[in-house]
């Protein structure tokens, strides 16, 4: 597996696609930046913890579109027969894609956090939260985007057509973010809305009424279920920090990417490839 | 005979159509093994089968005395390159980025050759174009300078010369007849332009409905092939006999029928006979082409 990595990462270092995600990454944390500065100005108050969540919503294209368009030209240009061939495993062949993906991911998430390292402590007021807490939440926002890399790994190594891939990948991406979406709005009702009404006698009453929008028991754990485990679920919950249950984020970010990995081997190991 | 690959009954199954149907073919050592067969035949499954692309449903195939369900199989397919249908490079490189990337998945540990190669190929003088500019050509003999790298002993192309113009046919065989001679390269290719495969290959199995039809050399097809005149008698004992006497090549089909590789006398042949109390019924001139054998093989009706 070593060859295929050498033979990938040399590849990876000249691909349009990985510099065109580090520069846009880049620039989203410069615009972090640039928005903590603005709101600065006007008296609103930033932290080093909001700073570092921002990227989430972004960070769920880069691997679909790494996949779509960098694992993609493999089985369009007929590079991944090259290695087969040449008598590499198929279980190699598949990890060192993997690999590949979680680094040019990893590498595209680093260039969001340059900007904001280096400028952001100048601009906030703090982290915000416990040191501690903002680390699981950074490594549970890196394991979301690993899970992601994982299931677009396992897409790319199974659809042999690069734009079906792409836009297979990008639209699932897109549902995601809707579904978690529609979580997310379900979660956020509040439990009471408050009514005004305006008495006869000319006098605004105000009361607090239940809210029937408003998730409870059973259903409001299953909606934070799938809002947790969804990966593109939890790219929202981090944004807009809404995180419940941090560590079983982390813990179903890997299951994905095990389960993903797992059952993408042995499906690639049966594929029939042209 | 030393063999580089042989399949036996081998077997692939697409749900319910069988692209292959038992074959059992045998590619020896140094050959240039010319696998011919129409469109649909077998032909790319077969190889697609032996490169390790697709599993057999059933049967086995032997690469250089590896069975495929061997898990040291990977070591024989180390020795092995191969171009399948389209060549496989990357277009946004140029060839000898192309070949440097091959080079490091074979995990070679440096890139010493890639000059020779590029110029084995004819594709010294690219410089830093892309694939992606190449002819249709080039972008054929650079798949073939990928599948050389390594150094293997057994080459396999599919359909090389399909879509190429005359100027590509002809460098494409001379490189292929050059690997063969040069290095000992074996070479299993398969193509549906017959009378391109007859300017190559060594030893030829014609391939129909995913089974072998047949399995032969050059010189017993040519034999097959070769120009005659195919001589009906009453009795072909006596035809023996003259032929004999006459020194005409010839081989006997049965006892009436036999085939002479020769200009024979009519008049002198006829008179000859019938001292032998022998009659001559029937003479025709055969002049059996390679298409016209594959047709008598594989039955008309369709395009080879």
């Amino acid at each position: 597996m070593h060859d295929l990595l050498r033979a990938g990462f040399s590849r990876l270092w000249r691909a349009p696609v990985f510099w065109l995600g580090v520069a846009v990454m880049a620039c989203c944390g410069g615009l972090v930046c640039l928005n903590a500065y603005d709101g600065s100005q006007r008296g609103i108050i930033y932290f080093m913890g909001d700073l570092c969540r921002y990227h989430c919503i972004v960070t769920v294209f880069l691997p679909a579109v790494f996949c779509g368009l960098f694992l993609g030209t493999e089985y369009e240009q007929g590079a991944i027969r090259n290695k087969l061939i040449a008598g590499k495993s198929r279980p190699a062949v598949y990890f060192s894609s993997l690999i590949l993906t979680l680094a040019a991911c990893l590498l595209m998430i680093g260039a969001y956090f340059v900007p904001v390292v280096t400028v952001g402590p100048f601009l906030t007021a703090g982290l915000g939260i416990g040191p501690g807490m903002l680390a699981l939440v950074l490594g549970g926002e890196l394991l979301m985007a690993a899970a992601l890399c994982g299931l677009c790994t396992l897409g790319s190594m199974l659809i042999s057509r690069k734009a079906v891939l792409a836009v297979t990948l990008l639209l699932a991406v897109l549902g995601g973010l809707a579904v978690g979406g529609y979580l997310e709005g379900r979660l956020a009702e509040p439990e009471f809305n408050q009514v005004i009404m305006m008495t006869e006698a000319g006098e605004l009453d105000a009361s607090d009424r239940e809210n029937p929008s408003y998730l409870r028991d059973r259903e409001r754990e299953v909606y934070q279920f799938v809002a947790d485990f969804l990966p593109t679920g939890q790219a929202l919950l981090y944004n807009f920090d809404m995180v419940v249950h941090p560590a079983a984020m982390c813990l179903y970010s890997l299951l994905i990417l095990a389960a993903s990995t797992g059952g993408g081997i042995l499906a690639f190991r049966r594929k029939d490839l042209k | 005979m030393e063999y580089v690959l042989q399949t036996v009954k081998l077997t692939k199954r697409y749900r319910q159509f069988n692209a292959l149907n038992g074959l059992t073919m045998n590619v020896p050592r140094g050959a240039i093994y010319g696998l011919v067969g129409r469109n649909g035949a077998g032909k790319t499954t077969l190889i697609r089968l032996i490169c390790g692309l697709q599993e057999p449903t059933d049967g086995m195939y032997v690469l250089y005395g590896r069975k495929h369900t061997d898990r040291d199989i990977d070591r024989s397919r180390r020795r092995m390159g191969a171009v399948v249908e389209t060549p496989s490079i990357y277009l946004d490189m140029s060839a000898e980025d192309n070949l440097r990337q091959q080079y490091r998945v074979l995990g070679l540990p440096s890139f010493e050759g890639i000059a020779e190669l590029l110029e084995l190929v004819g594709l010294e003088d690219t410089g830093k174009k892309k694939a992606r500019h190449f002819s249709l050509g080039m972008k054929q003999r650079l798949g073939i300078a990928v599948a050389l790298a390594g150094d293997p002993d057994f080459l396999v192309l599919d359909e090389p010369v399909n879509g190429l113009d005359p100027q590509g046919i002809i460098e494409i065989r001379e490189l292929i007849l050059r690997l063969n001679r040069e290095k000992q390269i074996t070479v299993l290719i398969s193509s549906h332009i017959l009378d391109e495969l007859s300017r190559l290959a060594t030893h030829y199995g014609f391939i129909d409905g995913g089974h072998m039809v047949k399995e032969l050399s050059a010189k017993e097809l040519e034999a097959a092939c070769r120009k005659c005149v195919r001589l009906t008698v009453t009795d072909a004992g006596a035809l023996a006999r003259v032929l004999d006497a006459l020194g005409a090549e010839y081989k006997i089909l049965d006892s009436e029928t036999a085939d002479v590789y020769q200009k024979l006398n009519v008049s002198q042949l006829t008179l000859a006979l019938a001292a032998q109390n022998c009659e001559l019924l029937d003479i025709q001139e055969r002049d059996e082409s390679l298409e016209s054998y594959f047709v008598s093989l594989v039955g008309g009706g369709r395009h080879a």
